[in-house]
């Protein structure tokens, strides 16, 4: 058997096997655990992480929309920049470089169940948004 | 453990207790490490440049897979789009270049769709490379690269500002990184 053959079944390349300098070029979004509603105001961070599950800390644009009747905005002092759009339900937002999270807050005057998701726009990088995030209003 | 070796000498080298020779620049595969080997690569005559588990071990390969392996077949899926300098053509009037590139930085050669907005102080057309499919004028457009992946845009302003232009992936864009924008300051 040449060599050849005896190295192929190892050469299928899974995600454990991305280098992580490779596996930087390609950011997910995720989101933590949103936290108690507080005045109609619930904090959910999102959170950026590369296909290996490592934080990725890095600054990338992200186009947020959540359920009409909600409001989105930073939370105060929290990481990451609102480009536009704050106050609204369709924001255009920056990770923080540092952390490549963006502290959300989500305003809703009612009692239900707002969806906030995740999609690219101008100036994103290769991003994944493939999950949202529900926040439950009491 | 298997291990790729490659002769870094000036001369076709023996590969110890293999049988074999290999000429400069070329490489082995070897199944283990032996203390041939490591003499020769202690004495600078072979290089170890990769390395792979015993298949039925179970064990990883060396986890490094990196942009610069992929087939460039796979590599010009990710699109990255890079910005030239902007460069006066007069006071209102700037040129700047967007030429797609691949992960380890080669231009892609292939026409691809993408979004341009900018500060709609600002307006943009398509120049000679490329095309432009709407908004033509405008402070957003949709325009596609030429079949070298170079799209030049002419860029009017006659505000003293720096305007911030951004590209972005739209309906017929491939898997497009569009992190790097770019900034024109006109100065009246």
């Amino acid at each position: 058997m040449p060599i050849q053959d005896a190295v192929s079944p190892v050469q299928k390349v899974t995600t454990n096997e991305l280098a992580k300098e490779f596996a930087d070029n390609f950011a997910i979004v995720g989101w933590d655990d949103p936290g108690a509603e507080a005045d109609d105001k619930i904090a959910v961070t999102l959170q950026l992480t590369n296909p290996l599950d490592d934080d990725l800390a890095v600054k990338e644009r992200i186009r947020l929309t959540c359920t009409t009747g909600a409001t989105m905005n930073l939370v105060s002092a929290g990481a990451g920049t609102v480009l536009s759009g704050a106050d609204s339900d369709d924001m255009i937002i920056e990770t923080d470089e540092t952390t490549g999270s963006f502290d959300l807050e989500v305003t809703y005057a009612g009692a239900g169940t707002v969806t906030v998701v995740g999609g690219a726009t101008q100036g994103s990088g290769f991003v994944h948004c493939g999950e949202s995030v529900d926040l439950t209003f009491a | 453990m298997l291990i790729k070796l490659r002769n870094i000498s000036s001369t076709t080298i023996d590969v110890p207790g293999h049988g074999m020779v290999l000429k400069p620049g070329a490489a082995m595969w070897a199944d283990a490490l032996t203390a041939d080997l490591q003499a020769a690569i202690e004495g600078g005559f072979m290089e170890i440049i990769d390395q792979v588990g015993d298949p039925s071990s179970g064990e990883l390969p060396d986890g490094s897979v990196t942009a610069a392996k992929l087939a460039v077949g796979l590599l010009d899926r990710y699109v990255v789009v890079d910005w030239s300098d902007p460069e006066a053509v007069n006071p209102t009037t700037q040129r700047v270049s967007i030429q797609l590139k691949n992960l380890i930085g080669g231009d892609i050669a292939d026409a691809h769709t993408l979004r341009v907005t900018c500060d709609d102080r600002a307006s943009i057309t398509v120049g000679e490379s490329g095309t432009v499919l709407s908004g033509d004028g405008s402070s957003d457009l949709i325009a596609r690269t030429d079949p070298e992946g170079k799209l030049d845009l002419v860029v009017s302003c006659d505000q003293a500002i720096t305007v911030s232009i951004a590209a972005g992936p739209t309906q017929l864009s491939p898997l497009l990184d569009c992190r790097d924008c770019c900034d024109i300051s006109f100065e009246q």
